[in-house]
């Protein structure tokens, strides 16, 4: 039997929401938790790195008002709570396809092709012009955050870091960043340095895995190719710090796992000259092509204020300055860089970022090697602590969220909110009225990571 | 020649691999593609997105119950001879992901596995290397199987026809 919250509460919910709003907040995250037969819903908001919580308790078969009336952006969080809990959102149902002989109907995808995941795309075009859309998205992490609970926190991390091939390596970071500030521990200067290395290793090969599919949106097949030679200097110079292809079995509570000596790292700094070098050739190549710069430039433009409210290369292309470094616990404040972003706001600049931020990290990354300070690489720990805390950091497409509660070593709640949750609502309004053969670099501009799918 | 013998011939000089990834983390299937993209010495195998195109079934990630079934049925529709690639820890072992109350299967529960290839991440060349034995293999297999029919068709036949006077024997 459904249930409804009484008037007075819905108003003083949605109340509370536009008054956030109005002060400047932007949603963070929304989590929910059951408790024999209510469901706690927490709503964190963030304005200049403050946290603010609203925290409810509704029964069963309740029906909520929807954030998305203050908050467009929570769409997909809301979606994912009611999908997991006993619970209803008064969210309004999207229009029906009309049926109309002039219309083309389309879908396209699933593209697993096993799941209605990670996303469904249902259209209909006239001439080649999309007139409506309705695009479905899987579950994200669901089924992994399910599985953590219970468990302690080595087994958790090593769950973590397989989350996603994007960004698993920023998850398993921010997992232990939580464990560590709950458990106080104090991680050696070197092993955050190398951590840093890895992390934007990790950023990079997303950065690259982006423009090789842009390219191959564009139809630039030897552009494409290149960004292949790209991934393989990548590979190598992964091969040469962590002797493996991939960034798995790096990071342990405390620190890393194995000290890096200086001559890989010279080994590593050489590769990474050379990629400067590929990555500024094809960078100069895109920016001096007319057809390129007419064919990215005219498309996908995003408003500044929808912009404001996602996160990512999709914000800074529209000017709003976002560093989400500086909220990261590793020692990025040590090193010297420059977040770029754009004005225009179009697919052109989100591209151009896309080469900026390769550029950035792998600057960052020589940077770090000239200044890795001596020492131990893992600090003695106890990882019996008690304690929730709710931390940001920066992954390749965005901000990271994570909610992480221990209770004696063992993960008692855990709540993984990536960059994809905040833009992928938005993404209904950009594909309306476009072509179609301009859908696919949109969508790629927009850079989801749904691959963390049902395990 | 027959079309079966056609057929194979003309499978013999490329493999079309039709790739599931049931619920992982990409990694296998992105050490595959690199592979595919660097390798210079195994030549001629593609990636299909149709199983009735496919000679091989590729199977990386872990398989729930909701996947299982939709495994089984593109299996069926890969023509014959087809070979079944369980490719990561998870395919083959369920990795990390297969504990208490999570019941997930290996490709080994779902499918009649040809070969594997275990690791997390599995390295890409040996993926392609065992894709093609895979197919060698069940080739082969096969051949041999046919052969076996072919004789006892020939014993069959023979008998029929040294019986001259009362017809037919069997």
């Amino acid at each position: 039997m459904s249930k409804y919250l009484t008037e007075q509460k819905d108003g003083e919910l949605i109340g509370k929401w536009f008054a956030y709003k109005h002060m400047g907040y932007s949603l963070l995250l929304i989590k929910a938790n059951k408790k024999q037969d209510y469901v706690r819903i927490n709503y964190f908001f963030e304005k200049d790195e403050n946290i603010d919580l609203i925290d409810i308790e509704v029964p069963e078969n309740c029906t909520l008002p929807s954030i998305t009336i203050a908050y467009p952006e929570g769409a997909q969080m809301q979606k994912e709570i009611a999908d997991c809990y006993p619970i209803k959102f008064n969210v309004q149902e999207q229009d029906q396809f009309e049926e109309n002989e002039d219309y083309a109907a389309v879908e396209w995808g699933p593209f697993h092709p096993l799941l209605p995941e990670p996303v469904l795309f249902r259209f209909t075009t006239n001439d080649e012009i999309i007139n409506q859309i309705h695009v479905e998205a899987g579950y994200n992490y669901r089924g992994v955050e399910k599985l953590c609970i219970g468990k302690r926190v080595p087994e958790v991390s090593d769950m973590l870091e397989r989350i996603s091939s994007i960004s698993g390596f920023s998850v398993g970071l921010t997992f232990l960043h939580a464990i560590e500030e709950i458990s106080n521990v104090a991680v050696p200067d070197r092993a955050q340095f190398i951590r840093l290395i890895f992390n934007e290793l990790s950023f990079l090969r997303a950065n690259i895995h982006s423009l090789s599919q842009l390219s191959k949106c564009l139809g630039l097949l030897s552009d494409y190719s290149d960004m292949f030679r790209i991934i393989k200097l990548y590979n190598e110079a992964l091969n040469y710090v962590a002797k493996q292809p991939q960034l798995k079995d790096i990071l342990v509570i405390g620190g890393v796992k194995e000290n890096i000596s200086i001559e890989p790292m010279f080994q590593l700094n050489v590769v990474i000259q050379e990629m400067v070098q590929e990555l500024s050739d094809i960078k100069d190549t895109w920016k001096n092509t007319r057809s390129i710069v007419n064919r990215l430039g005219n498309i996908g433009k995003v408003d500044m204020s929808k912009a404001s409210s996602m996160t990512g290369r999709i914000a800074r292309a529209a000017g709003v300055d976002e560093d989400i470094r500086k909220l990261s616990k590793l020692p990025y404040s040590k090193l010297c860089y420059e977040i770029s972003r754009k004005e225009e706001s179009n697919c052109l600049s989100r591209a151009m970022l896309i080469f900026e931020d390769c550029l950035l990290s792998l600057s960052l990354i020589e940077q770090a090697i000239d200044k890795l300070p001596s020492g131990d690489v893992k600090a003695v720990v106890n990882t019996n602590g008690s304690g929730r805390v709710l931390v940001r950091e920066k992954e390749a497409y965005g901000e990271l969220v994570m909610y992480v509660a221990l209770d004696d070593g063992i993960v008692t709640e855990l709540k993984i909110r990536n960059s994809s949750s905040l833009k992928f609502p938005f993404l209904n309004e950009y594909l309306k009225g476009i072509q179609i053969n301009d859908m696919p670099i949109i969508f790629s501009s927009f850079e989801l990571d749904l691959s963390g799918m049902e395990k | 020649m027959s079309f079966a013998d056609l057929l194979n011939k003309i499978r013999t000089y490329s493999i079309s691999v039709f790739v599931i990834q049931a619920g992982g983390c990409r990694g296998c299937v992105d050490a595959l593609s690199m592979a595919l993209s660097e390798q210079k010495t195994i030549k001629g195998i593609t990636f299909t997105g149709n199983p009735k195109h496919a000679d091989c079934l590729l199977i990386s990630g872990c398989i729930n119950e909701k996947s299982k079934e939709e495994i089984l049925k593109i299996y069926e529709k890969i023509p014959f001879p087809k070979a079944v690639v369980a490719a990561g820890a998870c395919a083959c072992s369920g990795s990390l992901f297969r504990r208490e109350g999570n019941p997930l299967h290996t490709v080994e529960d779902v499918l009649p596995v040809s070969s594997w290839v275990r690791g997390c991440t599995p390295d890409g060349t040996e993926m392609l290397e065992t894709i093609v034995r895979a197919m060698e293999n069940v080739k082969e297999s096969r051949q041999k199987g046919e052969r076996i029919r072919q004789k006892k068709k020939k014993g069959f036949k023979s008998k029929e026809t040294t019986n001259s006077k009362g017809g037919r024997s069997l």
